[in-house]
Formats: structure tokens, sequence, C-alpha cells
């Protein structure tokens, strides 16, 4: 191609300045036609197609219609081994989180929203139930055992758990030696089926909320999310990341950020979210700086689209030939930068 | 004395001339369709912005109970769908017809800033919907936002920060970049088509 | 499936969209690649629009008067 005997420098000088003919040109009237076909076509979007709202899980939800996954939920943030119990930060200290190489961004900016998944989860919600002795003496009872004792007694319920039977919203656990646990565990899924437990975990201990960390984390550790979204094709692994609910379109202007969990070794590594933004960071800055990268800022003269978009002009009739212009021409733009 | 005043005018002036921010003609060469996208980018963010201060006069629980709020929702949602279709055909045309020659490196820059930071635009519209959407990226985004520390300081599960940065903080961003962008458009003109040959100058003899 | 959610769907029938688009949604699937169908329309019509645009000439763009 011709045009490749020129050099970057070259094509830079040519652009520079424009001194050529001119024609009639009404921005304002561009901008605002364009608006107008915008908005038409944004409300005939709308009626034709609405938009998405399912509505929210909730605690009290979940444990009603999933009452098994809600105790082995909440027993997992009892004995620390969900996955918020073993985040690290910005949650608690119980993980290094993620790091690319030797930096460690997560953990050297610390534990910003404090969460302590078997006091906040389980127990202040237990504490906070009136009227029940019982209960109360259970959760003493807990609370002033040895770590070991501890241990012990989540893990028996968790070997019962095991063989529960759920019956509609109710739960029946076989008896083990599980000391108060299970006492515990029959009070919180009552509280959690009242709903008493969605409004436990709002974090703010105003009356105002709107930070709804803690519930967020609770459900996001059970299936009451990860069901749905899977449903809906919304997993990480589903490329859900740029998909909507239902069959509208979703953000697809992630697809490439999204694409990158498809493929090894982010399928596995536990450094995939790290590893994938810094990519999606490295690339990006490269779209920024596009017009310095040799190679890059060359294709579309390789592909010559341009002769299609400039054929008029190249064609020698897109204005009026020099000294016969259509307009006079504005004072040239100065395009040194 | 020198004035602040008359200082910031001329340099107004002198950079930005009021025919050339607010032109009346335009280079022959720009006879394609292809440069409709830019101003069909700017309409797309104009419907938002208006759809936006609609369901902002009204908060955030409005479209969930009344038809005519779920109305302005839709129109929200596919303005969106509009702005980024609109704006990656913009980033096309002006790749495949090198825009960045002729000294024009920031008006390139400046646009891609743009597109970046409208991504996070739409993530915390995405939270503020208060829907299932909301609840399962809130939960989703946080480790991707935690694996780099900025959860330490933006956290996706707290509704009321992500409204602010939404309603607020981030159009504030992406007006301010979009404007700044067009000024530069403005500032620096339209790039002159490539030269088919050496020694041919922009435009054909 | 059991879901935490409530098991009706809310007032979208009622929102009088003409095409339901709440339903289950389409995927093209293969091998590690998935797309919804309605991402995949998306992309197809940027391309298209992007092809049109490039072959269409601006409105009010009309080709002019003669060849030098």
């Amino acid at each position: 191609m011709r045009s490749a005997r020129l050099t970057n420098a070259q094509l830079n000088d040519a652009a520079r300045t424009y001194s050529g003919p001119y024609r009639h040109y009404d921005i304002v009237k561009e901008v605002i036609v364009c608006t107008g076909i915008v908005t038409l076509l944004a409300v005939v979007l709308t009626i034709v197609f609405s938009s998405p709202d399912l509505p929210p899980s909730t605690i009290k939800g979940w444990s009603r219609s999933m009452p098994a996954d809600f105790v082995t939920t909440a027993l997992s943030e009892l004995d620390g081994s969900s996955a918020t119990a073993g985040y690290g930060p910005p949650y608690n200290h119980n993980g290094s989180g993620q790091h690319i190489a030797f930096i460690h961004l997560q953990e050297w900016l610390g534990v910003s929203h404090p969460v302590n998944t078997a006091q906040d989860f389980v127990i202040q919600p237990l504490r906070s139930v009136p009227d029940q002795p019982r209960l109360q003496a259970a959760v003493s009872s807990y609370l002033s055992a040895s770590a070991g004792t501890q241990a012990g007694w989540t893990a028996a319920y968790t070997k019962a758990l095991a063989k529960a039977t759920a019956s509609g919203t109710a739960l029946s656990v076989p008896p083990g030696s599980y000391g108060p646990v299970g006492t515990m565990m029959t009070a919180l899924l009552a509280d959690a089926q009242t709903g008493g437990l969605d409004g436990d975990l709002l974090t703010s201990r105003q009356f105002y909320q709107t930070d709804f960390t803690k519930a967020l984390l609770f459900m996001a550790d059970g299936s009451a999310l990860a069901d749905r979204a899977q449903a809906q094709h919304l997993l990480g692994t589903q490329w859900g990341m740029m998909n909507e609910t239902g069959s509208y379109p979703g953000q697809v202007w992630l697809w490439l950020y999204t694409f990158w969990y498809q493929i090894s070794p982010f399928t596995t590594s536990t450094n995939a979210d790290a590893l994938v933004a810094a990519i999606m960071g490295v690339l990006s800055l490269g779209l920024i700086i596009v017009p310095f990268l040799p190679g890059i800022r060359d294709i579309p003269r390789w592909i010559p689209i341009y002769r299609l978009i400039w054929r008029d002009w190249y064609a020698g009739t897109g204005g009026a030939p020099p000294g016969e212009p259509d307009v006079s021409a504005p004072p040239a733009p100065a395009a040194t930068g | 004395m020198s004035s602040w005043t008359v200082k910031i005018r001329e340099f107004g002036m002198r950079t930005l001339p009021p025919e050339q921010l607010l032109p009346d003609s335009q280079p022959a060469y720009m006879t394609s369709a292809v440069y409709l996208f830019g101003a069909l980018t700017i309409g797309a963010l104009v419907v938002l912005l208006l759809s936006g201060t609609i369901l902002a006069l009204k908060g955030p629980s409005w479209w969930h109970v009344q038809s005519l709020g779920h109305f302005f929702n839709s129109v929200h949602l596919w303005a969106v769908e509009l702005f980024f279709f609109f704006m990656v055909c913009h980033l096309w045309g002006k790749y495949w017809m090198a825009a960045w020659r002729g000294g024009r490196a920031r008006v390139w820059m400046s646009g891609v800033v743009c597109f970046l930071v409208a991504i996070p635009c739409a993530f915390t519209g995405y939270l503020s919907q208060q829907n299932f959407d909301s609840q399962w990226i809130a939960t989703q985004g946080k480790d991707g936002l935690n694996s780099l520390g900025v959860g330490a300081f933006f956290n996706p599960l707290n509704f009321g920060q992500m409204y602010s940065y939404h309603v607020f903080l981030l159009p504030l961003a992406v007006v301010t970049l979009v404007g700044g962008h067009i000024l530069l458009v403005r500032r620096h003109g339209i790039v002159p088509p490539i030269p088919l040959s050496e020694g041919d100058p922009a435009r054909p003899a | 499936m059991a879901t935490g959610a409530p098991s009706t769907v809310r007032r979208q029938e009622s929102m009088g969209a003409l095409v339901n688009l709440n339903n289950s949604p389409y995927y093209v699937h293969l091998d590690f690649f998935r797309m919804s169908v309605a991402n995949l329309v998306v992309i197809g019509l940027m391309l298209v629009v992007f092809a049109l645009a490039v072959s269409l000439r601006a409105p009010g763009a009309k080709r002019s008067r003669r060849p030098k």
C-alpha cells in the first residue's frame, strides 16, 4: 500500500493543519437531532422490552425455602469455616487476600469493614432474642467452653446436619453430642424465618440504614444468591459479569474482563481476581496510549477502512476545488498538541 | 496590574475562539456517517442524565412500586446500552481513521478515559437498583475490588455509598471528562484523511 | 430449584412490555465460550451499524457537484 511508505512523523505533519475547503455545518442541530434519535430509540426499546427487576433475596426467604442450607451456612460462620470467616482484608485478619507477585494491596490496605462472623452473624443476633433464658444459657455455655470443646460441638452438629431432613420450613436434626449448638442453631433459624435476622445484620446501630455489608456477606456464604444466579447465567464461570437477568442484554462492554475468568490459569488461581484486574489495567493503559504504540497505531493504515470513510475525498469530489470554497473557512485549528 | 480574569478570558479566546467552539462549517472530507457516533454518544448521555435525574428526584425505591418509575428506569437502562453502543462505535471509527495523528493524541486519550470512567459509573448503577441484580453484582464485584485493596475505601455492599457514587460523583466525572474531550476536539479540529502516498498532501490535486 | 426468592415474578407482566424478556435466557455455548443470545445480538448490531456508517454518507453530506 502506498501510504505505508510514509513515516509516522510525515503522517503527523500532514494531519497537523488543514487548509482545504469547508462545507456548511450546524453543530448544535447535529447534537440536538442525535439526542432526539437516541430518546426515540430508548423510548421504543422501553415500550417493547421494559427492564428487568428480579426481587432481592432476603434471609427470611432463604431460611424458609432452604432451612438446611441456612443452618449449614450459619454453622460455618460460627466455626469459622465460611468464605467470609477466612476472607482476610478488608473484613478480618483470617487470610492475607490476593496479591500480584510481591504486591499485596489487599493486605496492605487493611481491615476497614471488620466482620467477626461468629459474633456478628450468630452470637449477637441470638443475644438480641428476648425472653428465652434457655437460649441465653446455651449461648453462655458455648462462649465459656474451650476452643477445643466448641470445635467438637460444631463438628458433631455438622455431622448431624448431613442427616437432617427438611419438611417445608421446618428442619429436624438427629440428636448428637453437639452441646448447646443445637439450641443455638434452632433459635437462629427461627429468628431468621421471622425476618428478625435481616434486621439484626444491618451494619449500623443507627435508625437509618444504608449499609448491607453483613447481611450480603452472610447470604453470599450460602446458596441463596448463587442458585438464583446460576439459573440466570450470572456466575463468574458463565461469563456472568457481562450478563443481565432474563434475556436482556447485559454489560457487553465487560466481555474482555469476564473472558479471562474462563481460561487457564485464571480458572484455578486463587489470585484470579487480582491477576485479571492487573491484566485489564495494563490493557486499558495500552488503549489510552495507542497513539504511541508502534504496530498498533499502524494497523489502520494496513487495513484501509479509511479509504471507504474518505472515499469521496479521495475521489476528488469531497468538496469544491481550492479557491472556490463552499463557505469561508474558520480560523485553522491549531492542531499542535 | 494584570487581572487574573482578563488573563483567563484571553487564554480562552486564544485557545478556543467562539467560531471554533461552535463552528458553522466543517472540513469537506467529513461526509461519512461514521462521524455521527460522537454526537449520538452525547445524545445518549443527555438521555441518561435526564432519565437519571427523574429517578433521583423520586428516590431509589420509586421504580419498584410505580409503573411510571419503571418506565423511566427502563429508559435509563436502554440509554446505558445505547451510550456504550455508540461510544464503542465512535471509538472504532476513530481508531480506523487513526484520529490521533497531527498532535491529537490527547483527544484520543481523553476519549478512552471517558470510556474507562463510564464503566464504574454503570457498575454503581447496577448496584443502586436494590434488586437481585444488585445483590449478586455487589457480592461478586467485591472480590475484584478487594483483591486490589480498593475495597478498603469503596464498598460495593454499602448501598448508600454506591448510590452517592452513582447519582453524583461518577456522573460528574463522566460529564466533566466528556466536556473536556469535546473541547479538545474543537481545539484541535477533526483529523484530515490519511494521505494516499508520499508527497500527496492531505487533499487530492 | 428452591431459591431464597419469592416465587412470583413481580410486575414485569403488568409493565406492558410488548416482548417479555424475563424468561430463561438462551445461550450460545462452545467449549469455554458462553454468551447470551441477547449480548450476541448487541455485538452483531454494533458491527452492522458500524459497517453501515462506514458505507453511508451522513445526512446532508451530499456528494458535491463535480470532480475537478
